[in-house]
């Protein structure tokens, strides 16, 4: 009678342990997966949190600096005004003691000037010439510097002049910009 | 003859194989209990999962709102300073040669390039001593990263004429390089 009863319970303990294998261990790895990825996402949502928070704290600080958000806006408008530029060359150089004598600001109307695909800033050179005298050349140049359209001075030339006056011509460029344009990067030399 | 049913014998099962059999019903009772544990549990993670999966869903939006609208900020400020960076103050070449020139030295053609940093000067001096001085002192100046003299000849009043091709080190442009800014 005993032989019976050690088979039942031996197959009895063997079927239990074919069961934790196949049923009980996928379960309890199955488990551990599942508490991983609650972990993971209670990670995830608090870095986001964080993240979130920093981006308003930013966004917060940002609107403090309205009147330099505005200048950079002034230095790189997304369609300059060419008259605005063109009355403030007038008056400068005016004020400066100097005479515009020729301007040629016609690539800047051109469409093709701001044609450099991938370049969020696209570079608009016109030229001027100016005459008078040195220190009024130089009062010009440092007003232009000076201006919040960063104004870039490409060249400068003039002839010697004995009577102290003289005719310089400048190549400018001013900026304009293009947000949506993403920038290039750099290439790499084979 | 009467008959009589003899009373069956009790089954004495031995000691450890009771013991056995009650670790085999606990073992059973362990596993099942087990089981429906982590079934009960995977079930309620699974909902949690789904649950913070709703609550990221508005966060990545918020964040997704955020960046479009600080990003083209953050580009556009980056661009400026870039730009600032580079932007040159071409006064300081008028300031360096006005400190540099020598009393006895006048210059006259001017052509300045600021993409290479260079400037084509013409000149004329009094005597060649005085040029002399006057190359060496602009060879002895930090800023002036290369000198080329050319178109060196005496005028018909015995003056030197001489022509300078200066290329300057990037520095000319920092506002603080030159003095008197």
């Amino acid at each position: 009678m005993k032989r019976p009863i050690l088979i039942i319970i031996v197959g009895f303990l063997i079927l239990l342990a074919v069961g934790g294998y196949f049923l009980g261990w996928p379960k309890y790895q199955e488990f551990g997966d599942k508490k991983l990825e609650v972990e993971g996402k209670d990670t995830e949502i608090k870095q986001k949190e964080e993240y979130l928070s920093k981006l308003e704290v930013f966004s917060d600080r940002l609107s403090g600096y309205n009147d330099e958000l505005a200048e950079i806006d002034f230095a790189l408008p997304v369609e300059p005004s060419i008259a605005a530029l063109f009355i403030f060359f007038q008056k400068t150089i005016s004020e400066n003691g100097l005479i515009l004598k020729d301007t040629d600001l016609g690539e800047l109307f051109s469409s093709e000037i701001q044609g450099t695909p991938g370049e969020r800033i696209q570079k608009m050179p016109f030229s001027i010439s100016v005459t008078g005298s040195y220190p009024a050349l130089k009062n010009f140049l440092s007003v232009v510097y000076r201006n919040t359209r960063l104004i870039e001075v490409n060249s400068i030339s003039f002839p010697s002049s004995e009577e102290g006056l003289f005719t310089s011509n400048l190549v400018l460029e001013i900026h304009a910009y293009q947000p949506k344009a993403e920038k290039k990067e750099a290439e790499i030399p084979e | 003859m009467a008959i009589e049913i003899a009373p069956r014998g009790k089954i004495k099962l031995p000691f450890w194989l009771i013991v056995l059999g009650v670790f085999a019903i606990i073992l059973l009772i362990g596993f099942l209990g087990s089981y429906f544990y982590l079934e009960i549990s995977i079930k309620k993670m699974s909902q949690e999962i789904q649950e913070k999966g709703t609550t990221l869903t508005p966060l990545m939006e918020a964040i997704e709102k955020k960046e479009e609208e600080l990003n083209p900020i953050e580009k556009k400020i980056d661009d400026f300073g870039e730009l600032l960076q580079k932007h040159k103050i071409p006064l300081n070449i008028f300031n360096f040669l006005e400190k540099i020139c020598l009393p006895a030295v006048w210059f006259s053609d001017f052509n300045f390039t600021s993409e290479d940093r260079e400037v084509i000067v013409s000149g004329h001096t009094d005597t060649f001593v005085i040029l002399e001085q006057q190359i060496l002192v602009l060879k002895q100046d930090p800023l002036v990263k290369s000198l080329n003299i050319s178109g060196v000849s005496i005028s018909e009043e015995g003056k030197v004429d001489f022509t300078f091709l200066l290329t300057f080190a990037p520095q000319i442009f920092t506002p603080l390089e030159i003095t008197g800014q």
